[in-house]
């Protein structure tokens, strides 16, 4: 097979792949929808069992009894990078080295999507560190801008003709505030201002749907701080910190990311806030029994991250499709789809009491897009009888051979006794499920 | 076909895309760009949906600052999304394909086994993100190295050598030899 073949491969391996109905416009009402930005706000310390989510407010507990959330840990003050000094790092006596980071740093200012902001240093630029690093070499070099209160210029070089992969404009720092790199195939490199730091390379799901993050510490490269993250790993996961825990993230920029070619602050852009949007992807919610409860929004992303269940460190959670319906016994039950950045999209089932207490969850993975079966069919513990879900189609229920039984639309809560369900919508013919 | 290069992003001389324009583009080149993203994702097609759609998203939010044209600038928007996002273990490509491709013993006919959409796109889910994504867009897209570098944010040296490493990968997936 010659790559000409393979052109003709990857053609015919595509030839059938058409956006689902309807793609277009939920790419509009999404890209047309204001976001809900909040400032990320980080949790940690102790760990909250449960999240609570009962009549539109948002309250957490460890027993039934609605607490305040924890207080946010202490967080220690690092000491401000000091830029001044002679250069660190064991390339520091390489002149000839050094002398090529600052002729290409000289070079790469007129092009630089910063250059409005770089076009007013003031002073020499200096070389802060150059270094060995597993992939290869590589420097930072600092110059000041016109505050000298202000955060210097900074470029990241990498190579032995260096290159600058990122360069942060003058200010572009909050005072102490450190910064970090993603960098190389996959972003899977990273280096951070500063000695003392840690790496995660992203929140993992455990079976109960309930995530962590595990932290490594970085190789101290004099005044920078290196690691390799794992694959599968970069810049939607990978974040640095220099705790081993969640109070000191150092925002790390991804320099192939491909808004690189944005200014820097674009390129943050995304560090400053969470989003929480309610994205019906996947079909209209189903209030099932017309209840009155409330659809999860952001309101509730702070007691699902205190409850494990979303990343602290995220760059951005949808709600997409979401069931609600109220138990005999008084509690509420919710299914939603949950996407956030950096982890697959997981469906939730939960079982709230009156009090808030999550009394029961289970997490089902990734949504089925296969429109020939169930969104969820979940037996509820207890007897409760059997979530069945299709977003958008009608259900019917029966048992034996005895006479079908409307259940709704979208979802429903169907009894244990059913043995088959039909759910329709659309052009298709329906469809029928045997339990 | 040539899809242009990305250009850097400027402040200064930029033309934002108007809301009309990207409703066309959204409208006209859904489908051919989803089918990219699904080669970028390894044959999986929720994800794929995910990620265009995100990238789109994205895109309109940044369409102030888009020079060069939508396309160019979504299908680097792919690929660099696709190179850098995780998945979960469910909707993972696996790591060791081979293991559960089809016995190339079996194969006789080569007209069938190219028109095996799954065992291609499965196999290029085996290869590293960034070596999928080079290969898709010069080999799916008929992007140029050059503008394929420029899409990706690397070298011409790296596409080149990601191009011969990742056909190299591929043959040895697909266990049919690829001249380069």
């Amino acid at each position: 097979m010659d790559t000409e073949d393979l052109t003709t491969a990857l053609r015919a391996a595509t030839e059938d792949v058409r956006p689902r109905p309807g793609f277009t416009d939920d790419v509009l009402r999404g890209a047309h929808r204001a976001r809900t930005r909040r400032r990320r706000t980080l949790a940690g310390g102790t760990a909250v069992l449960v999240v609570a989510l009962t009549a539109g407010a948002v309250a957490w507990s460890t027993g039934g009894r609605p607490e305040q959330a924890p207080a946010r840990p202490p967080v220690a003050t690092p000491a401000p990078i000091s830029f001044d000094g002679p250069t660190r790092g064991d390339l520091a006596g390489d002149q000839a080295y050094l002398a090529k980071v600052l002729a290409a740093w000289r070079q790469k200012i007129p092009t630089s999507p910063n250059r409005d902001l770089l076009s007013a240093l003031t002073g020499e630029p200096h070389v802060y560190w150059a270094g060995t690093t597993p992939e290869g070499r590589m420097a930072l070099v600092d110059q000041p801008g016109p505050s000298p209160a202000a955060s210097p210029a900074l470029g990241l070089l990498h190579g032995d003709e260096p290159i600058v992969i990122q360069d942060v404009p003058p200010g572009g720092l909050a005072r102490g505030e450190r910064i970090g790199f993603l960098f190389g195939i996959g972003n899977l490199n990273a280096l951070a201002l500063g000695g003392t730091a840690y790496s995660s390379p992203r929140f993992d799901i455990g079976a109960d749907g309930r995530g962590t993050r595990t932290w490594t510490p970085m190789t101290d490269l004099d005044g920078m701080a290196f690691a390799t993250l794992p694959e599968p790993s970069g810049t939607s996961g990978a974040r640095l910190s220099g705790s081993p825990d969640l109070s000191q993230p150092i925002d790390a920029v991804a320099t192939f990311e491909y808004s690189h070619n944005s200014t820097f602050a674009g390129q943050r852009s995304h560090l400053y806030g969470i989003t929480a949007d309610l994205r019906p992807y996947d079909g209209p919610p189903a209030l099932v029994g017309g209840t009155t409860e409330p659809l999860l929004g952001a309101d509730a992303v702070d007691s699902l991250r205190q409850a494990g269940i979303i990343d602290p460190l995220g760059y951005g959670e949808d709600f997409r499709w979401q069931a609600v319906a109220d138990l005999p016994d008084g509690r509420v039950l919710r299914s939603f789809v949950l996407q956030q950045s950096g982890v697959g999209t997981r469906v939730y089932v939960m079982i709230v009491d009156r009090a808030g207490v999550v009394d029961w969850m289970t997490c089902l993975g990734a949504p089925s897009l296969d429109q020939e079966t169930l969104f969820v069919d979940q037996v509820l513990p207890g007897g409760l009888g059997r979530l069945v879900a299709r977003p958008g189609a009608r259900l019917r229920h029966r048992t034996g051979a005895g006479p079908w039984v409307e259940a709704g639309v979208g979802a429903a809560i169907v009894p244990m006794t059913a043995t088959a369900l039909e759910f329709s919508g659309g052009s298709a013919a329906p469809r029928v499920i045997v339990f | 076909m040539s899809l242009g290069t990305v250009v850097q992003n400027e402040p200064l001389g930029v033309t934002a895309i108007e809301p009309d324009e990207f409703t066309d583009f959204v409208a006209n080149r859904a489908t051919a760009l989803l089918r990219t993203a699904y080669l970028l994702c390894g044959g999986d097609r929720g994800a794929a949906e995910d990620l265009l759609q995100d990238v789109l998203e994205r895109t309109y939010r940044k369409r102030g600052r888009v020079r060069g044209g939508l396309e160019p600038y979504v299908r680097a928007g792919l690929a660099n999304a696709a190179a850098n996002r995780w998945r979960t273990r469910s909707r993972r490509v696996p790591e060791a394909p081979l293991e559960r491709a089809a016995d190339p013993g079996t194969w006789t006919d080569e007209a069938a086994r190219l028109a095996d959409r799954d065992r291609v796109a499965t196999a290029l889910g085996g290869l590293p993100p960034r070596m999928r994504a080079v290969l898709v867009l010069r080999f799916f897209d008929d992007l140029s190295e050059a503008d394929t570098a420029a899409a990706l944010g690397c070298g011409v040296g790296t596409v080149k050598s990601q191009t011969s490493r990742g056909l190299e990968r591929l043959r040895t997936l697909l266990d049919t030899p690829v001249r380069s």
